[in-house]
């Protein structure tokens, strides 16, 4: 490289820096926002003046949320989460448990109404929920089902099974055929081929199946404020929500921001574990549509 | 298939695990829905030690939801066959509720479907006015806690003598105001507003059920929130949010708020606290708010071997004792009769207000008009539409939504 | 292997997700569906036995009902202008994001990535209070931001031009990750010898971009731009608890009108017949979407 080239580059990094700066500011301020709120004990529902840096940090309101999330006695903060992650991973199993069958069928078998299943799936994600939720309440209600998480995990990986079905027929696509021409020719049967040999090489579309699916069990409130009755199935989305349904106005806001962020940081951080494997899971998703 | 199998196996029992099945008819156990907080919240678990000291081996589960979802909530799971066996909340949800079928009558009325929970004589606790504030017909569809209506909070240290007028109430907000400090924060929904409308000769229903809002009272009212809006020393604002946490934190001079803020507002401002009843309009004439009650409502799917501890349960909480209880913790105003206040109070100023209200009454057609109005006043105020416009649309949209009320079939 | 064996095969497959949404996906819809014809408001919730009305619920949204008081043809212009003008945010501000991180050299990258995933992560209720919270008159974070540079700011929901820029600066935060990800994934998959060529081809930054990146881009963009259009004409969060339909329901589009119908109206029917005609209209935009890119594809 000649020198006048490093120059150069060097240059147009100088501006490459200063678009990605700005874009991140954009992106961080409102986090940090939220973390100067939840830090600051003192924060009340109205600041009048911006200050990204609490006068006196304390971690007093995360304490109190962990010591108290909700109103509701008998409920501590570890129940909500367990049930958060039991709502979300069921969500998540369910999705992939369901989606990859699917997809797999879609991706390798050649049967009649291929096209118009796949099209079906996809064609259902277009209808908005709101009509069909008093139908689906009456139905888990018959079932029995409704005011359980078990009934509600179903009700949203029926949302979120088209996504997971079409990001994992992308993903098999990809996976090279003569892998498992050669599993058939050492005798392995259509489901262990299926489990043994694709699974596996379709780990980073399962990876971001998974996430979504844990995301969408994690944080939906709407609906698990409508459906669920029993305390002892709350979650943290809700307690959350709890905190601020339009009269919520008894907690300061440092709580809601300690919550916020207590609710966020594990889905955050597999994301960013992950991160990865989405940029590959979506390409593969997508790559063949 | 095996695998599929083994899937479907393990998703059942997964849902074994989580499907905790608990008996729905079980005598014992109060399952009650409500979405208090602060003072009354603390007021509530009260009742509940109280109630389980009295009958021993009950159990409350009491649930707090968020107030926006409560109705809709109650609404759905009713309609299902589930929901809780008591609800607390405002008498004109009993309106939806008893159109859709899902509320036990309290007392009175035996011509309906269903057998009432108490007999006629025990609900004369309440004074007639009460009585009918939760009435459909004959049928006591509710059973009321306390009752409410707005009045004039002020904050001694910015506003040492309440306003008596609503001129003098503009100019003290404009006084008072300076930095981050505001002389008035006015919540501008249709039902903080109305006291003046109803106290000025306003009608919302007249006689027939017709809406009567596009009119000169309705008019006036509109100009008076929007000038209200223009003074420097006010914060006009349909949020209930934000006037509310700006009295609470001492950086407002007056808020127009019911006695259910009371005991939170007692708690931020101590003895700079003062209540007042609402200023009188321009020619002497008395505010009037809306008269509300909060009550208990008993869903229809209450088993039978739950009536009577829901009907012990009701009775307690209409009992002087309680009544006191809720009245000191919580700031509400007592339902039944026989509960004397000092008259130095802020609740004997809320009773006082009250005696100059109009009652909101358990009637659909009244919750036809809370939107429409409350767009109207936003497009005068904000959006610079003239009264009457903004009124004559809003008259058309609640005669149409009325009309269509009234024919079933035709949305 | 025959068909016939493939089908049933298949019929294994698919069976356990066919059957979970028939159940909870599919019946629903379809008894929603039977909704919209009727009269169902809250007064039937609970014996399910409405009145067949036949068209009428459409003719009054479609005509304009006062009953209602909405104007059709003005929300579902403004959901069209909602989604396009999202879209163009989102593609060009992530396409844009992903070709700068892309740079071979840049010290930081992973940093800056991490950062500017974050928006994705966070849950949307979350972020939706707190822009609302943000976009406080009085105070919000943007406000006195504007305030210690001495500039007054709106009040953003009270106009709809302000409250349109306050709901869409929020769907724009949330987006754009999003199409970075995905653009970054197209990126990895152009060989690096076809960028080398045009690179000493002498070709410049921008024709590089027009006629060699952007067409290897094509088919990643393709499905997640039409997903994207799903999401954004359906995104509830933002509009329901930033917009809330303020001023004067300007920001409403057509979900969130649907939702209100149901609480606090508690029309069902008119509801059901509202997602109907969503559902109409995002068909009709998908098939045409999907032909014109198809058009697109055989003329590359």
């Amino acid at each position: 490289m000649t020198p006048r080239n490093a120059g150069k580059q060097m240059l147009s990094h100088v501006g490459a820096h200063l678009g990605l700066v700005l874009a991140s500011m954009f992106a961080l301020f409102p986090i940090a926002w939220v973390v100067a709120m939840a830090l600051d004990q003192g924060s009340e529902a109205h600041p009048t003046s911006l200050r990204l840096w609490p006068a006196e940090p304390s971690a007093e309101p995360f304490r109190r949320v962990l010591a108290h999330p909700t109103e509701i006695e008998g409920i501590s903060f570890f129940d909500l989460a367990v049930n958060s992650l039991l709502l979300a991973g069921g969500t998540a199993v369910a999705c992939i448990a369901l989606g990859s069958l699917a997809a797999y069928a879609f991706s390798r078998f050649n049967f009649s109404g291929r096209r118009a299943g796949l099209v079906g799936f996809m064609v259902l994600q277009l209808f908005p929920p709101v009509a069909s939720m008093a139908p689906l309440f009456v139905l888990l209600s018959a079932l029995h089902l409704r005011t359980s998480l078990f009934g509600l995990a179903l009700a949203y990986a029926s949302g979120t099974l088209p996504f997971a079905i079409w990001n994992l027929k992308g993903t098999f696509d990809t996976v090279p055929r003569e892998l498992e021409e050669a599993a058939v020719m050492d005798g392995c049967g259509p489901f262990r081929t299926f489990w043994q040999v694709v699974l596996p090489l379709a780990a980073p579309g399962l990876a971001v199946t998974t996430l979504f699916g844990f995301m969408a069990g994690w944080t939906e409130i709407v609906m698990a404020w409508t459906f669920l009755e029993d305390p002892r199935t709350f979650t943290l989305s809700m307690a959350l929500y709890n905190m601020v349904g339009q009269y919520g106005t008894t907690r300061p806001w440092s709580e809601f921001a300690a919550l916020s962020l207590l609710l966020s940081f594990p889905v955050v951080v597999t994301m960013l574990l992950l991160q990865r494997f989405i940029v590959s899971g979506l390409t593969a998703g997508s790559v063949k549509g | 298939m095996r695998m599929a199998a083994r899937t479907l196996l393990s998703l059942g029992f997964v849902s074994m695990l989580l499907f905790s099945c608990q008996d729905p008819a079980d005598p014992s156990v109060l399952t009650v829905w409500h979405s208090w907080g602060g003072a009354e919240l603390d007021s509530l678990r009260r009742l509940e030690q109280i109630f389980k000291s009295r009958m021993p081996g009950t159990r409350i589960q009491s649930l707090q939801i968020p107030h926006d979802r409560l109705k809709d909530k109650f609404l759905r799971s009713a309609a299902a066959n589930g929901g809780p066996d008591l609800l607390i909340g405002d008498n004109d949800w009993a309106a939806t509720f008893a159109d859709a079928e899902l509320l036990l009558p309290v007392a009175g009325g035996n011509g309906d479907k269903m057998t009432p929970l108490m007999a006629e004589e025990e609900a004369t606790i309440f004074p007639p006015a009460v009585r009918e504030a939760v009435s459909v017909g004959e049928t006591m569809v509710a059973w009321p806690e306390s009752v409410e209506a707005v009045a004039l909070y002020y904050n001694k240290r910015l506003v040492p003598r309440p306003p008596t007028t609503t001129a003098r109430m503009f100019a003290d907000a404009n006084m008072v105001a300076k930095d981050d400090i505001r002389g008035l924060v006015l919540n501008t929904a249709f039902y903080f507003v109305s006291p003046f409308f109803l106290g000025g000769g306003g009608q919302v229903l007249d006689a027939k059920g017709r809406p009567t809002l596009d009119t000169a009272a309705g008019r006036r009212m509109l100009s008076w929130v929007r000038d209200a809006a223009k003074a420097p020393g006010v914060l006009a604002t349909q949020e209930y949010a934000k006037p509310d946490a700006l009295f609470k934190a001492g950086k407002a001079g007056m808020i127009v708020n019911g006695p259910w803020a009371l005991a939170d507002y007692g708690a931020k401002l101590g003895k700079d606290l003062g209540v007042a009843v609402l200023p009188r309009l321009g020619a002497g004439r008395p505010a009037a708010p809306w008269v509300g009650v909060k009550c208990l409502m008993v869903n229809a799917n209450l088993p039978v071997g739950r009536r009577t501890l829901v009907a012990n349960f009701l009775r307690l909480v209409a009992e002087p004792k309680i009544q006191r209880m809720f009245a000191e913790t919580a700031g509400h105003v007592p339902a039944a009769k026989g509960v004397a206040l000092s008259p130095d109070s802020p609740l004997a100023v809320f009773q006082r207000q009250i005696a100059t209200g109009t009652p909101k009454r358990v009637d659909p057609r009244l919750g036809v008009v809370w939107e429409p109005m409350d767009r109207a006043i936003q497009e005068t105020v904000v959006h610079g539409l003239s009264p009457a416009d903004a009124l004559k649309r809003a008259q058309q949209t609640i005669e149409a939504r009325l009309s269509a009320m009234t024919a079933p079939g035709s949305p | 292997m025959k068909t016939g064996r493939q089908g049933w095969l298949a019929l294994g497959f698919i069976g356990p997700a066919a059957l979970v949404m028939a159940a909870v996906t599919l019946y629903p819809i379809l008894y929603g569906v039977g909704m919209a014809f009727t009269d169902f408001s809250v007064r039937h919730l609970r014996h399910q036995n409405p009145d067949f009305v036949g068209l009428a619920n459409f003719w009054a949204i479609l005509g304009g009902s006062k009953a209602l008081g909405i104007s059709f043809p003005r929300i579902l212009g403004f959901n069209l202008l909602w989604t396009v003008v999202n879209l163009v945010f989102h593609v060009s501000l992530g396409v844009a994001l992903a070709l700068l991180l892309d740079r071979p050299g840049l010290r930081g990258s992973r940093l800056y990535r991490a950062a500017l995933i974050l928006p994705w992560a966070v849950p949307t209720y979350v972020t939706s209070l707190t822009w609302r919270n943000m976009f406080d008159a009085q105070s919000g974070a943007v406000n006195l931001l504007l305030a210690s540079r001495g500039i007054e700011g709106p009040d953003w929901f009270a106009h709809f031009g302000t409250a349109f820029a306050a709901v869409l600066t929020t769907n724009v935060w949330l987006g754009f990750p999003f199409m970075m990800m995905v653009t970054s994934a197209g990126l990895k998959a152009i060989p690096k010898e076809t960028m080398e060529a045009a690179a000493l081809d002498g070709a410049s930054a921008w024709q590089r971009f027009r006629h060699v990146i952007l067409p290897q881009l094509r088919p990643t963009l393709v499905p997640a731009v039409l997903m994207g259009f799903i999401w954004t004409f359906n995104q509830f969060n933002v509009l329901y608890f930033v917009g809330r339909g303020e001023p004067l329901g300007q920001t409403e589009i057509l979900v969130t009108q649907a939702y209100r119908f149901v609480d606090p109206l508690g029309l069902y029917g008119t509801a059901s017949a509202f997602a109907l005609l969503i559902f109409v209209i995002l068909l009709g935009f998908t098939l045409l979407q999907m032909r014109l890119t198809r058009a697109v594809e055989d003329r590359a």
